[in-house]
């Protein structure tokens, strides 16, 4: 589904989440409540409309992936969803508390929060455990409780070898962990991360994703934005897409893709009746297309995966030996650039 | 590349302000202060009256020959006003009666004049009867008269009063006059010691003695007469030691560095909205207002332990003596929370943590010239003499110069603490919301 201009809305998937957000703007704050639930945020800075009624909703154990270009509004959605942004319209509740109210913030649903910033804020002249007491503090940690959490701070991001050194002397890699490990110290409910692995190396990548994917499973609730349309696929459960202030479309990675005229491309090569082997294609389930190509049969169809048994199957029917059998699935890149005509790097 | 840098810097403006707007600032106060502004500086003597001191059985008393300081007044009006010995002075020295010599030393310790003159009450008269003769003076016969029997509120009697009445060579005198210095206007000195001694040679146009190592036309013409001393001219530089020079300058650099702190400190906080921490703060479950209060403490704190060092290692290693102990803590309070306050305002209003440094010393380096840290309000054209007292570090520089130069207590530096405060509360105010609105925004 494809929709550009004014006249986009928020197309969605129907699913458990959408479920938990209706029961929370009832008012209700059952064990179905979303973690982190934004509705109808809307913020202007001058004439300058940043964001326009945007409304996303998060489950525990559930990472929801904010795509946008620069200039989208994802920062402006994390300001306001941290409480350091007050929106011109809309609500942000975390685990059921309004992050504002009419007198400022709340304390509590701040205290529920861990947010990572795009830049390592940390302060370089002091150790990572200095920097970690002191951001610990803040949230009301403090004596024996404190120290552990530290400990475990630093083991979770792999930084136990270099916790006493100034985070001045880390690599980039290592900052971006100690950066993680600050706010996950208290243990938060939401974990709000904006671009987490900007400038880091594949190991401290693979590193910063393999901890978001491990405190999801256990429960914690991440909105994540990123440029990187891979690391959004591997950790998100799902996705929304923002463009100029909009959210354009929400839905799982592979919902997303799907919508590109719902097809994989299936292409597989062998010797023998290449033409019965297309028509015999062209009648399973969810195929679209089935023509012979050079030296094989190309597909389109909803699953690629699914379909590739039945592909084998009928081609021993055939006749025909398969020496190859390739599914190419459109990436979120191929979604980004049909959703807003545009890059996701512009 | 230069002009790469050249076109980040001007888009930034603070070269603009670096480059011409502080500079032409700066020049302005240096040559007003150095070459008045191509006029020259009018210097301002004080003068007033002091009691002598009396023996009243056996104990020694301020008094007054007739009570209430008129032979003295009369002497001063009689000798100065009526141009006896101010039409001998420069035309860029002025004189001006003080109503007594406290006020007299606290004006020369504040900077207000430039230099004072004390006379006491009873100069001139003896204090027992000598037996009337004349004798002969430089300024012309003059009939000695008896205090005893002489003293009289009558103007024709006070004029009598004012001729030589002590025989040269009998040491039988008053109490002398007394210069006051705070050695942070040597044209100040120099012209005090002149008047005094020209009232002296005028009273007693006999003898004179300066008991400074100093010499000045005056004195100097009538030492020539070399004549037993009878009239003493004698220098109390305000503090003691000699060290006036240090008691000034130590609170002021003290006070400069709080600019200095502060500057850094607000410099600090502006990076870290750059860096990202005061985001990160913000976001945790803790009040804007705390962190601002937290970030303010901290920048008092560091400035007023930076006064407290310059205090201690000043009096440590120099001797400087800055004065009651329990005032200099009270000023350094003060001190640090008005110029804290303005010094946080001002370098709020920067964009980077480059700008918020280039505030911070451009308005540390302007408010102390014009607050006297650099060269004394003595030594600035009288408007900007007068401007000092509209810098919270002029006022600082007033109370701890009565501390140090005057050897006052608390009770005389509650004027210049309230104004501090007013300072204080005020720019503080100001300064806790910009901050406010920095870390919330």
């Amino acid at each position: 589904m494809h929709r550009s201009g004014d006249d986009r809305t928020v197309d969605r998937t129907v699913d458990r989440t959408d479920d938990l957000t209706d029961d929370l703007t009832d008012g209700r704050t059952t064990v179905g409540t979303p973690a982190l639930s934004c509705t109808g945020l809307t913020k202007s800075f001058g004439g300058r409309v940043a964001l326009d009624k945007v409304s996303f909703a998060i489950a525990p154990g559930e990472c929801y992936g904010l795509l946008g270009p620069n200039g989208a509004g994802k920062t402006t959605t994390i300001s306001i969803a941290c409480g350091l942004l007050r929106p011109d319209a809309g609500v942000v509740n975390v685990c059921g508390e309004p992050i504002t109210d009419g007198r400022g913030s709340s304390m509590a649903a701040r205290g529920n929060i861990g947010y990572v910033p795009q830049d390592v804020a940390l302060y370089p002249e002091l150790s990572a455990v200095e920097n970690l007491k002191f951001f610990g503090r803040l949230y009301g940690l403090g004596g024996r409780h404190l120290a552990a959490r530290v400990t475990d701070a630093v083991e979770t991001v792999g930084l136990s070898d270099r916790a006493n050194d100034k985070v001045g002397t880390y690599s980039g890699g290592m900052k971006r962990r100690a950066n993680i490990a600050a706010a996950l110290l208290h243990e938060p409910r939401v974990l709000i991360l904006d671009e987490p692995t900007v400038g880091v190396d594949p190991q401290s990548r693979h590193a910063i994703l393999e901890m978001v994917d491990r405190r999801r499973s256990e429960g914690l609730a991440v909105l994540y934005t990123t440029h990187y349309m891979e690391e959004a696929a591997r950790v998100c459960q799902r996705i929304g897409i923002i463009d100029a202030g909009k959210l354009v479309v929400e839905d799982t990675p592979r919902g997303l893709t799907s919508r590109l005229g719902g097809s994989d491309r299936i292409r597989v090569t062998g010797e023998g009746d290449l033409v019965a082997l297309a028509s015999a294609c062209a009648d399973l389930p969810g195929v679209g297309a089935s023509v012979v190509v050079d030296g094989g049969v190309a597909l389109t169809a909803d699953d690629g995966r699914q379909l590739i048994p039945l592909v084998v199957s009928v081609a021993a029917k055939a006749g025909v030996s398969l020496s190859s059998a390739e599914v190419i699935e459109p990436d979120l890149e191929d979604v980004f650039l049909a959703l807003t005509g545009k890059e996701l790097r512009d | 590349m230069v002009a790469h840098e050249l076109r980040r810097r001007v888009r930034d403006r603070s070269a603009l302000v670096t480059g011409f707007v502080a500079p032409l600032i700066l020049t302005g106060i240096l040559g007003f202060a150095f070459a008045g502004g191509g006029a020259v500086h009018p210097v301002r003597i004080g003068m007033a009256v002091a009691a002598p001191k009396v023996t009243v059985h056996g104990e020694t008393r301020a008094g007054s020959v007739n009570g209430t300081g008129l032979v003295g007044r009369t002497l001063i009006s009689e000798v100065v006003a009526a141009g006896r010995v101010a039409a001998a002075l420069p035309d860029w020295v002025s004189t001006t009666t003080v109503s007594n010599p406290g006020a007299l030393r606290r004006e020369v310790a504040d900077g207000v004049l430039d230099g004072g003159v004390i006379v006491p009450d009873n100069l001139g008269l003896t204090s027992k009867p000598v037996p009337d003769r004349t004798s002969s003076t430089p300024f012309g016969s003059r009939t000695r008269q008896s205090v005893s029997t002489r003293v009289s509120t009558s103007p024709e009697a006070l004029s009598r009063l004012l001729t030589p009445v002590v025989s040269p060579g009998t040491g039988n005198v008053g109490d002398g006059l007394t210069v006051i210095d705070n050695r942070t206007s040597l044209v100040g000195a120099q012209a005090a010691s002149a008047l005094a001694s020209g009232i002296a040679a005028r009273v007693y146009a006999g003898v004179l003695t300066d008991s400074s190592a100093r010499s000045h036309s005056i004195g100097s013409a009538v030492a020539a007469a070399a004549r037993p001393p009878d009239i003493s001219v004698a220098i109390e530089t305000i503090g003691n030691a000699g060290h006036n020079v240090l008691y000034y300058f130590a609170p002021s650099i003290a006070v400069i560095f709080l600019f200095i702190t502060a500057g850094l400190g607000t410099r600090a906080l502006v990076a870290e909205r750059s860096e990202g921490t005061l985001a990160r703060m913000a976001a945790a479950p803790v009040r804007a207002s705390s962190i601002v209060m937290g970030r303010l403490v901290a920048i008092l704190g560091i400035g007023l332990v930076s006064m407290v060092v310059v205090w201690g290692a000043t009096s440590l290693f120099f001797h400087a003596a800055w004065g009651n102990w329990a005032g200099v803590l009270l000023m350094c309070v003060g001190s640090t929370v008005a110029i804290g306050g303005v010094s946080v305002f001002l370098a709020s209003w920067a964009r980077d943590e480059r700008q918020a440094f280039g505030i911070a010393m451009i308005a540390g380096l302007a408010l102390a010239l014009l607050g006297g840290n650099l060269l004394p309000p003595g030594a600035l054209p009288g408007f900007l003499s007068d401007l000092s007292l509209g810098t919270p570090n002029g006022w600082a520089l007033v109370g701890f110069g009565r501390l140090a130069l005057e050897g006052a207590g608390v009770a005389a530096i509650l004027g210049p603490l309230a104004v501090l405060g007013m300072i204080g509360i005020v720019f503080g105010a100001a300064a806790a919301s910009r901050l406010h609105r920095m870390v919330e925004s």
